[in-house]
């Protein structure tokens, strides 16, 4: 029996597979290679941060800005790539900045970031709020707030 | 004579009054910022439940004594509740509400202890000040001991472990409470360099609750001793702390006027140490912690030792010694395994004390995190005198780690 395609189904099968395994390394691209940038309030006294002083106020060990302002801490709630990418660039990971802050609010020595519950709720507290600092993925950085790190 | 006693009229007046007037103050603190605004209340609480097997072999000059125990029982372990709040940007507040062993002081169990009420001021990371009712820094255990979710295990390493302190007399290893502290930590190449200098009351036995030739010469809970305690502690760490090592010590007298002491362990011995007065005694501490891949390891050592003149019928020490090593493997970030070991030496009186050459410590357990704040944990920890295997415990535990 004739068919009238022009390839065979087994090279059809493989350029599938193909397609498939593309799909995913795509995919995992976005994820890996997603660029994180770490935003504060305008008024912030920083114009950037390196990754030991970012580590130093995620940790809880810096409590206030080079001016005195109190540092506010934001989180995303839940899992999210722009997590993932933000704690392994300080050299730790969420679970171990988890236990930490458990740690330190159970000894008295400070309170764990605020968990809001999207990238958007961060860009607008951070925008309202002086003394906000939050991390959100790269592509949705807006202007009315301060860039002070990229990962 | 006409003698005040106020009608049910005047009674309900002076109500309406008083709640007026308590209007008014409480009227404009609403219109304010409310200053409870940024109170947290949390805490957790551990509850566990355990089989321990003892054994016994005493001798005496009529011979051995042997006998064998069990018991089953379930306890609420410990429940804290905590309360802190910023108050402005450099002040903070925090209070440490303990409640240990199903506390209920109706039926006469358990303990509720103020365990900390204090003040902090941040002046920078290098400085900060702590006063109030504290829980000194010393080693790396001495301020979490009682942050039972955070430890991997149900039954501390031996000082630490609060349902045996009355056995132990843990005061006399570690310095449980401070009233001043100063403390901060400065960056050091790619570590932090941590120090914390602190002050407090001797220990707790110069605390008179009762004084029976003066009733009114102290009020309870006042430390009547001349002395301070005084101490602190030296450290590293990284900032993420996988990494911590320090030093510690501490300065005070030890009350061996005291003719009041005698737990199980210590039964009988005031006789011998009442007349050694109050002793200089140093307390000196190491400690480190870290982890490496799925491995964590935690270790401690505590020397206590005494600057003092024994009488010639005394034949003891009053050094103490203990020490502990607590290896983890995290299988997940959910379930893990551990394995420890511990030895402590307290006061040793008599030759013939079964304690005389120490306490070993054997254990291990797993810990499994149901879901964020609820762990379940499980140990098993052997206890025994190592000269004669005069005394020996046998512990297993399971046990539910809360945090809410």
């Amino acid at each position: 029996m004739k068919t009238f395609l022009p390839l065979s189904i087994t090279q059809i099968r493989t350029a599938l597979r193909i397609l498939l395994v593309l799909a995913f390394i795509l995919g995992c691209s976005q994820r890996i290679f997603a660029q994180v940038v770490v935003i504060a309030h305008k008024s912030s006294p920083v114009a950037t941060l390196d990754n030991d002083k970012l580590l130093d106020i995620f940790t809880l060990n810096t409590k206030n800005w080079s001016d005195g302002g109190k540092i506010t801490l934001l989180e995303i709630k839940g899992d999210s790539p722009a997590k993932a990418k933000f704690y392994a660039a300080l050299g730790t990971s969420f679970g171990e900045m988890q236990k930490l802050w458990l740690k330190k609010q159970f000894a008295g020595k400070g309170l764990p970031p605020t968990a809001l519950a999207s990238e958007d709720e961060i860009i607008q507290r951070v925008a309202n709020t002086p003394g906000a600092i939050g991390y959100i993925s790269a592509d949705k950085a807006p202007k009315d707030v301060k860039i002070i790190a990229k990962f | 004579m006409n003698t005040f006693s106020p009608s049910r009229t005047s009674l309900g007046a002076l109500c309406v009054a008083t709640l007026y007037i308590t209007t008014l103050f409480i009227q404009p603190l609403h219109a304010q910022d409310n200053p409870l605004s940024d109170l947290r209340i949390y805490g957790y609480m551990q509850v566990l439940g355990y089989n321990q097997r003892t054994n016994n072999n005493i001798s005496t000059p009529v011979g051995t004594i042997s006998n064998t125990s069990e018991r089953n029982t379930f306890s609420l372990q410990q429940m804290n509740l905590f309360l802190s709040k910023p108050l402005g940007e450099r002040f903070s507040a925090f209070v440490n509400l303990e409640f240990s062993l199903s506390y209920a002081s109706q039926r006469g169990w358990g303990s509720f202890s103020v365990e900390e009420a204090w003040a902090n001021y941040n002046h920078s990371e290098a400085l900060n000040v702590k006063a109030g009712l504290l829980l000194p820094t010393f080693n790396n255990l001495n301020e979490l001991k009682n942050r039972t979710p955070l430890l991997p295990y149900l039954f501390r390493p031996f000082v630490y472990e609060t349902s045996i302190a009355s056995l132990l007399n843990a005061e006399d290893f570690l310095p449980e409470r401070a009233y001043l502290q100063f403390y901060g930590s400065v960056p050091l190449g790619g570590l932090r360099l941590d120090y914390a200098l602190h002050t407090g009351n001797s220990e707790k036995s110069y605390i008179s609750n009762s004084n029976e030739r003066l009733p009114q010469a102290a009020i309870t809970g006042e430390d009547t001793s001349p002395f301070k305690a005084t101490g602190g502690r030296i450290g590293l760490r990284n900032a993420s702390e996988t990494f911590k090592v320090g030093i510690s010590g501490t300065y005070d007298r030890d009350n061996r006027r005291d003719t009041t002491f005698g737990g199980p362990l210590g039964m009988g011995r005031q006789e011998y140490l009442a007349p050694l007065g109050d002793v200089e005694r140093f307390r000196v501490g190491a400690d480190l912690s870290f982890s490496l891949g799925n491995f964590a390891f935690e270790g401690e050592y505590i020397g206590v030792f005494h600057n003092v003149t024994y009488p010639t019928n005394f034949r003891g020490t009053l050094d103490k010694t203990f020490y502990y090593g607590n290896l983890l493997y995290n299988f997940t970030d959910n379930f893990y395994a551990y394995v420890n070991y511990g030895y402590l030496k307290g006061d040793v009186i008599t030759p013939t004390d079964p304690t005389a050459n120490g306490l070993d410590a054997f254990g291990g357990g797993l810990g499994y995190r149901i879901i964020d704040g609820l762990v379940a944990k499980t140990q098993y920890q052997l206890l025994q005198t190592r000269a004669s295997d005069a005394v020996r415990l046998n512990f297993i535990y399971f046990g539910l780690s809360v945090i809410f």
